[in-house]
């Protein structure tokens, strides 16, 4: 068997940045994402709200982990991975530019 | 299964059988659903009557001639080599399936006949909900098949509520107002039990046998909304129904109210982006709520004392 699944995972920026095909807007005080590519509606908690605000195309996952820990100090530890995991999430619903 | 003569089964055949006699002439009917018209023929006065009844709170009219573009049905009945009668049903003259009861061919037509005013109507974001409404506005109640809302929405215009749908909510793609989509309200037989065991039901219009084998029955819409009737939504009221659980009504952001309605669309798609704003403007004006109940006069309860309903039936 050859493996192929690093072949075929789409190609992403070291900088995560929203996708192009994705409207936001805010709804009674929480993000709603729209993606018009999948006709998908996402809520966004505020956690995710913070990271997909910072996924600019300027900010890596160190820089997201760092900003949110300003925020965030007494989850320092569970951030790193609270960020990985979002960001995976993101990416896994189509909602990262590639 | 039973069989007949000709390996008919007991709801319906794929392959119909060519009716070598017709019982008597076909008359038509016209339905109307808001702008949607089809014109259902039959030489059963039964299978007319029964139609007609479904429909009856949109005041079907006898259709003499063409009806232009609209869909034409038919269900013709007949009998084949001394056997029957059989019952076919047919779109624009192409033969879709037999049923061997006209009440069985009934409830297939009228699933189609909805499908098809669905999709007539899919210039509206349609939302798979029950809908109901008071004089201050009406209340959205989404939710996928098998949530009970044709049983909580029979409840409730039971109790007084205007009756808009127990199925599809049309919005108007322009006001946003809510559309009334009277069909009659179609039951299981456990939503049936349910509303007769709580609620001073009428005695159904038909009971039939769907083509996926389900039972149901179908109620005549209680305190109808006048066909070109309209209202706002001021409540989005997500019902949940879990056996063994006390009534609660809790609030739900509107967010999440959002993303309900946009996972129970039948049309977003087509929208767009513009569909999601229509969709965000009507949860931030109305309240949303999660209703988790098992208890149908109870459910009915409170949903009475959130709409300000003065309670007909006492829970």
């Amino acid at each position: 068997m050859v493996d192929t699944s690093e072949a075929l995972a789409p190609d992403y920026p070291a900088l995560p940045l929203r996708a192009s095909h994705v409207a936001q807007r805010l709804v009674g005080g929480e993000l709603v994402l729209y993606d018009g590519k999948r006709q998908r509606v996402h809520v966004l908690n505020s956690t995710a709200a913070f990271i997909w605000a910072e996924c600019d195309g300027k900010h890596g996952q160190a820089d997201i982990v760092a900003a949110l820990a300003e925020s965030y100090p007494e989850h320092g530890d569970e951030l790193e991975g609270d960020v990985a995991r979002v960001l995976g999430v993101f990416r896994a619903e189509g909602l990262l530019k590639t | 299964m039973s069989g007949g003569g000709h390996g008919l089964a007991a709801v319906g055949m794929e392959l119909p059988e060519a009716p070598d006699r017709a019982l008597a002439p076909p008359e038509a009917i016209v339905v109307r659903l808001l702008s949607f018209a089809a014109r259902v023929a039959s030489n059963c006065p039964l299978v007319l009557r029964d139609v007609a009844s479904l429909y009856a709170a949109t005041a079907p009219t006898t259709c003499r001639g063409e009806l232009g573009a609209a869909p034409h049905f038919a269900i013709t009945e007949y009998r084949r080599d001394g056997h029957g009668p059989y019952y076919r049903l047919s779109r624009a003259g192409r033969a879709l399936r037999v049923f061997r009861t006209p009440r069985d061919a009934v409830a297939h037509l009228e699933y189609l006949v909805n499908a098809a005013a669905a999709r007539a109507l899919a210039h509206n974001l349609l939302v798979h909900a029950g809908v109901v409404a008071t004089e201050r506005g009406g209340i959205l109640l989404p939710g996928a098949s098998g949530q009970g809302k044709s049983t909580l929405v029979a409840a409730l215009c039971l109790a007084g509520f205007t009756y808009f749908s127990d199925e599809l909510a049309v919005l108007d793609g322009e006001s946003l107002s809510l559309l009334p989509f009277l069909k009659a309200i179609c039951l299981k037989d456990g939503g049936w039990q349910m509303l007769a065991g709580s609620f001073e039901a009428p005695p159904p219009l038909l009971g039939a046998v769907r083509v996926d084998g389900e039972a149901v029955r179908y109620l005549p819409a209680p305190n109808p909304c006048s066909p070109d009737g309209r209202a706002e939504v001021r409540h989005v009221v997500v019902p949940v129904r879990q056996p063994g659980a006390a009534v609660a009504l809790a609030p739900c952001s509107p967010a999440r109210a959002l993303a309900e309605l946009a996972r129970h669309s039948l049309n977003l798609p087509r929208h767009g982006r513009r569909g999601v704003e229509s969709l965000a403007g009507i949860v931030e004006r109305a309240s949303c709520f999660t209703l988790t109940y098992d208890d149908l006069r109870g459910a009915v309860g409170v949903i009475s004392d959130l709409a300000g309903q003065r309670r007909l039936v006492r829970g």
